[in-house]
């Protein structure tokens, strides 16, 4: 029962974030009927099945809001600003209640408020008495034409396992469900009922024909059975549908039911045909079907002659399109796959020494389906980046109406895709560069006008793809960067020397660092010097860069750039002495030689002359203390780092590698410059280099005068 | 009261339901029935009038009936069948329309049905 709740929670999550990013579109579209749809069916399968879960208090509140919007589908209502302000706050009640532990006294203050809201705008909506705990039946209204033009008769079986009684699922309730969308039939069929001595008290035999005529489409049914997918089979089947199934009143006979359900075989069918009989009683007579399956089959006929004597006169099941697999089953997935990808390593190298053909054939083989396999592995746990984009909105919205400040938000890319761990890290640093940018870039609207702009703001918040990584940008039309006030903040604080000459961006960077703020005034939204910061350790956490572009009274764009996946990485691997070290290659302009020439040429200088360009680099031989003999041409591998062009000089470079992250234990935690460690082919480890946080050490200690 | 079973001179074993015939009692009410079932041929149930039946009671009863028709036994019941009874036949659609043909094709006392 507990997984149950869990599965339950996780699923209501995932309907409410649905929920509110409807909402949010509405609020653009409010005749969007397709979107007043989705949000009545999140509102209905998290009343449904809240019910099921034992969560009444949320399936008791739920009801109240789907109620309303039941009436905005059938047009009774129309979509309002005040309506979606009440039901972005339902939305957020649910998910309080959903926190609280079921049984547990709650606070229903906010729900009754937003109830005697929804009240205010439908006063002749009849609303269940506050404090009921039953849940009311939803009192459809009579079917509009349309809607009867949709209606379709479906044939479901409804199999649950014998172990989801146990599991705290009660069958009539998704039985009761079915039927609030419609007319429906149900036959339970006992067959599978064994004798007393057999019997296992506690397991489901029973299993379920149901005839359902309904409006709501093959989805409306498939939510019904939402959270118990796995707990039982479904099978879900068209048998009538207005205007394109069997245009006569009449149905099929008997046996084509029974043949159709796999109850019967067209062998035996036509065999008791010869009989000329009635077709059910020889059936039952002859002990080839059942009487409940006949009786099951008979509901059927009769029903669907019904609704179309009723009538006067979607498309076909689709397989599912998809499954729900646990997050952490992916990551074990992934694990295994950057073992493999390890021991693929060093199968190539032992192939290549053996010098085999036939081994380093097989080998490559095998490289090659590594590559594939990890590939689509890793695509696996690829989300689009949309899915986070409505909460932003919500953010934008609620932000915007505190600071009395007028603000859209627009968005684009959202259905570029990148790793769930790095969509969910991301989180935190969008919703401080928003947060600045609703407070510190958009001015108030009074300003807004008299700089000649529209009072209305706008934030833009896009992901693009660029090669290996995806660029985001967060876009202001405000008032831009001080670049002045900031670059004196700097030197106050002493982060820039005061004759320092250095570039817009550079100084922009400075936004970033620990405690810099220079706003007036601290607000509830920012200002306190913490959130840049943040943002900045967020991201390069992700091994991602971030870049400030502003123009004075125009406004200002962050981006950041952050790599597709955090899992396994394409790298350079370098030799140092005896030690191997990977290099994120995503940042690797080119390789260089260093020999002894020119090191003597720069007169203990850590430059380099490359094609004219003079290039700062730090030996990593002497950063890591590695003391034997060194070769005597060495090499640069020059990278860029937001925007600096800096180089790291090793003993050789071993070649492009394809590199599986493992983290650092506790010890290694502080060491600086080292993001993690690989296992190469050989079984030796690889620290995996960190070359920003390798510049900003060497660039403090310089500072330091060390 | 509690789920039980009491001899009666005929031999006839009453088992009386108790509060509930839910899944909490579920292993409980079965092994009454089966060791009731095996020692007598008659085996009849008193309902607590405001007994909580669910799923596996329905199962219990039906599975009840099936084995005693298969040994020649009689399983039935005295006194108004309770609400919560008729309540959960109609929830569940357990209503039978036609004969049972684990009760000798006979109506089904439980679940109703006809020729």
């Amino acid at each position: 029962m507990e997984q149950a709740i869990a599965t339950y929670k996780e699923e209501a999550g995932e309907l409410l974030a649905e929920l509110e990013t409807s909402l949010l579109e509405l609020e653009e579209t409010p005749e969007d009927n397709d979107l007043i749809n989705r949000v009545f069916r999140a509102m209905h399968t998290i009343k449904g099945s809240g019910a099921m879960f034992g969560f009444d208090e949320i399936a008791t509140f739920t009801h109240e809001v789907e109620t309303v919007f039941d009436m905005v589908r059938n047009g009774k209502m129309t979509v309002t600003k005040r309506l979606l302000d009440l039901t972005l706050k339902s939305r957020d009640h649910i998910a309080y209640l959903l926190g609280c532990p079921i049984g547990e006294e709650v606070d229903r203050s906010p729900g009754d408020e937003i109830i005697s809201g929804l009240r205010q705008l439908v006063p002749q909506l009849e609303m269940p008495q506050k404090g009921s705990t039953e849940v009311p039946a939803i009192n459809l209204p009579g079917l509009s034409e349309e809607e009867l033009s949709n209606e379709c008769t479906w044939r479901i079986r409804f199999r649950p396992l014998p172990n989801i009684l146990i599991c705290g699922t009660n069958p009539i309730s998704l039985i009761n469900e079915l039927r609030e969308l419609g007319t429906a039939h149900v036959v339970a069929q006992f067959d599978e009922i064994p004798q007393i001595d057999e019997l296992v008290a506690e397991n489901c035999y029973i299993y379920w024909d149901i005839i359902l005529t309904t409006s709501r489409g093959e989805d409306a049914i498939k939510d019904v059975f939402i959270f118990v997918e796995d707990d039982c089979d479904i099978k879900i089947e068209l048998i009538d549908k207005s205007g394109l199934i069997d245009r006569d009143e009449g149905y099929k006979k008997l046996g084509d039911i029974l043949v159709e359900r796999g109850d019967l075989s067209p062998v035996e069918m036509q065999k008791v045909l010869m009989l000329q009989k009635r077709f059910g009683e020889l059936l039952v007579e002859q002990g080839i079907v059942s009487p409940e399956k006949v009786q099951s089959a008979l509901v059927e006929q009769q029903h669907v002659k019904g609704v179309r004597k009723e009538r006067g006169e979607a498309p076909q099941a689709e397989a599912a399109a998809s499954i729900r697999v646990p997050a952490e089953r992916l990551d074990q997935l992934i694990n295994l796959v950057g073992e493999m990808v390890t021991v693929q390593a060093h199968l190539t190298q032992v192939s290549m020494a053996g010098g085999d053909p036939t081994f380093i054939a097989i080998s490559e083989e095998v490289e090659r389906l590594t590559n594939e396999l990890r590939d689509t592995a890793l695509n696996i746990r690829m989300l689009p980046i949309g899915s986070t984009f409505s909460k932003f909105k919500r953010l934008v919205r609620d932000l915007s109406s505190e600071l009395g400040k007028e603000i859209d938000m627009e968005t684009f890319g959202g259905d570029t895709e990148l790793d769930k761990t790095v969509i969910e890290k991301l989180n935190d640093p969008l919703v401080h560069i928003i947060r600045n940018s609703i407070d510190h870039g958009i001015e108030m609207p009074e300003a807004r006008k008299a700089a000649g702009k529209p009072s209305n703001g706008t934030v833009y918040l896009g992901a693009e793809h660029s090669g290996d990584s995806v660029l985001i940008t967060i876009r202001d039309n405000g008032g831009g960067l001080d670049r002045d006030t900031i670059r004196a903040k700097a030197i106050e604080k002493g982060l820039i020397s005061a004759t320092a000459e250095i570039s817009d961006r550079e100084i922009y960077a400075q936004i970033f660092a620990p405690g810099f703020s220079t706003a007036a005034k601290v607000t509830s939204v920012s200002g306190r010097g913490v959130g840049m910061d943040v943002v900045k350790r967020g991201i390069d956490g992700l091994r991602g860069s971030i870049s400030v572009d502003s123009v004075r009274g125009t406004g200002t764009t962050i981006t950041l750039k952050i790599p597709l996946t955090l899992a396994i990485i394409d790298s350079l691997l370098v030799k140092i002495g005896k030690d191997h070290f990977v290099l994120p290659l995503a940042a690797i302009e080119e390789c260089v030689e260093l020999t002894r020439e020119d090191i003597k040429n720069s007169h203990g200088r850590n430059l380099a002359n490359v094609r004219g360009v003079i290039i700062p680099y730090i030996p990593l031989r002497q950063h890591f203390l590695i003391t034997d003999q060194r070769p005597e041409i060495e090499q640069i591998v020059i990278a860029d780092i937001h925007g600096t062009k800096v180089g790291f000089v090793v003993d050789h470079v071993v070649g492009e590698h394809q590199t599986v992250i493992k983290s650092l234990g506790k010890m290694y935690r502080d060491v600086r410059g080292v993001s993690g460690a690989t296992i190469l082919g050989d079984g030796t480890v690889a620290l995996i280099l960190d070359m920003g946080v390798l510049l900003q050490s060497v660039e403090e200690l310089e500072n330091a005068g060390v | 009261m509690q789920l039980n079973s009491s001899v009666r001179e005929n031999g006839e074993i009453i088992i009386t339901s108790g509060d509930r015939l839910t899944i909490e009692s579920a292993s409980e009410f079965s092994r009454i029935v089966k060791e009731s079932l095996e020692t007598s041929y008659l085996v009849a149930i008193e309902f607590e009038p405001a007994v909580e039946i669910d799923i596996t009671g329905v199962q219990i009863l039906c599975s009840s009936c099936k084995s005693a028709a298969v040994s020649g036994k009689v399983f039935t019941y005295h006194g108004p069948q309770p609400q919560a009874l008729a309540e959960i036949i109609t929830a569940c659609g357990a209503e039978r329309h036609s004969v049972c043909k684990h009760n000798n094709e006979h109506t089904c006392i439980w679940f109703g049905g006809g020729k």
